[in-house]
């Protein structure tokens, strides 16, 4: 039977791959549309292959020190807590930003222009039998976007794996596993639609995605926290693993507070902008 | 050297991102909290479990870290928000 904490893990990891992936797509259709498929895809492919080796040297390496990583398992959660509060308030602070209108929603279709007008104005130059351009920025934009989802499997999986509460042996490989299935279904639908997927609702994923790593990065990091310790044991919060819902839900209050005090005011200063810069 | 350089702006770019305040928030909280913790100027508590009075295990915890710790990183969030609002509407 999965837990519930298996489940989270999963629906965070798809969501995240989602979102990545949509926005890797939008890159790799505007260089296929313009320039060529064949580089485009290759690029893509290439990515993806650099993807799974930098994975799968991580995958060996912990492997081999994951004994003594587990001796010092505060240390862990520390390391892992501290990356993903920072990454995940960052996530979180850029979707509220967009919610407020302080910062412009993603626009796939706008992106997607902007590369292709990008991929338009780049000078023709073969390498390898390929369009070098579309090659390269087809490989730039899958390989970065799929970093942050191998980032987050593996914080996420490691984290989960040697939990102290309810340690998930195969935690990387659920991780992995939901990450894979978001991204190949964003492929297809890519794929089917032959343009960038600007109905996916990529700040309100965003918002989710940075709400449950803000959450699990705050939990990790306190327990973390006891490494400073003589003892050097992991710091239990008072309620154990009921924190994390309190946490979330903590995190969700502050973030719509903040959004429904800041989105009005931002209104009315822009307002009185537009009516001050007119003639 | 150029690769190295690469190297290190790419990890800074990947965790720090466009918002350095927050990245530097957090680790003010984890230096703060860690001399505290390790200097035993705020004392966590302990509890040990014992089988024929030899320790089992020890479990370390407090009432009201965890709490702080969350509230401030909340109010970073709320902090590094407000900050961007101030500086698209009132730059001076």
């Amino acid at each position: 039977m999965i837990s519930a904490a298996a489940i989270t893990l999963m629906a965070a990891v798809f969501v995240a791959s989602i979102v990545e992936t949509v926005e890797a797509l939008t890159i790799v259709l505007a260089m296929g549309l313009t320039r060529s498929w064949k580089s485009a895809l290759v690029g893509a492919g290439s990515a993806l292959c650099a993807l799974a080796l930098v994975t799968t040297v991580i995958m060996l390496l912990l492997d081999q020190f994951m004994d003594q990583i587990q001796t010092v398992e505060s240390l862990l959660q520390l390391v892992i807590g501290v990356l993903l509060t920072i990454f995940g308030m960052q996530w979180l602070r850029k979707a509220i930003l967009r919610y407020t209108g302080l910062k412009a929603i993603h626009d796939e279709e706008l992106i997607f222009e902007r590369e292709r007008q990008a991929a338009l104005s780049a000078s023709r130059e073969e390498r390898m039998g390929l369009d070098w351009f579309a090659f390269v920025v087809s490989f730039k934009g899958v390989f970065l976007e799929g970093v942050e989802v191998v980032f987050i499997v593996i914080t996420f999986g490691l984290a989960a794996m040697t939990d102290r509460v309810a340690p998930m042996e195969n935690a990387i490989f659920l991780a992995a596993m939901a990450a894979l299935i978001g991204a190949v279904l964003v492929g297809i639908v890519g794929a089917a639609a032959h343009k960038p997927l600007s109905r996916v609702p990529e700040n309100t994923m965003k918002f989710a995605v940075g709400l449950l790593l803000s959450t699990f990065g705050v939990y990790w990091f306190v327990e973390g926290l006891g490494f400073f310790h003589p003892e050097s044991q992991s710091l239990n919060w008072p309620t154990g693993t009921w924190a994390l819902p309190l946490i979330f839900f903590a995190w969700l209050f502050v973030s719509i507070t903040t959004i429904e005090i800041l989105k009005p005011m931002a209104r009315r200063n822009s307002t009185a902008n537009t009516f001050s810069s007119r003639p | 050297m150029k690769l190295i350089k690469g190297f290190f702006r790419f990890w800074y770019d990947f965790i720090v991102g466009d918002c350095w305040e927050i990245a530097a928030g957090v680790a003010m909280v984890l230096g703060t909290f860690a001399f505290l913790i390790g200097t035993k100027l705020w004392p966590l508590l302990e509890t040990t479990a014992t089988i024929d009075g030899e320790v089992v295990t020890t479990k370390l915890h407090h009432p009201s870290i965890p709490l702080i710790i969350a509230g401030l990183l909340m109010l970073l969030l709320v902090g590094s928000v407000y900050r961007e609002f101030r500086r698209k509407y009132d730059p001076e």
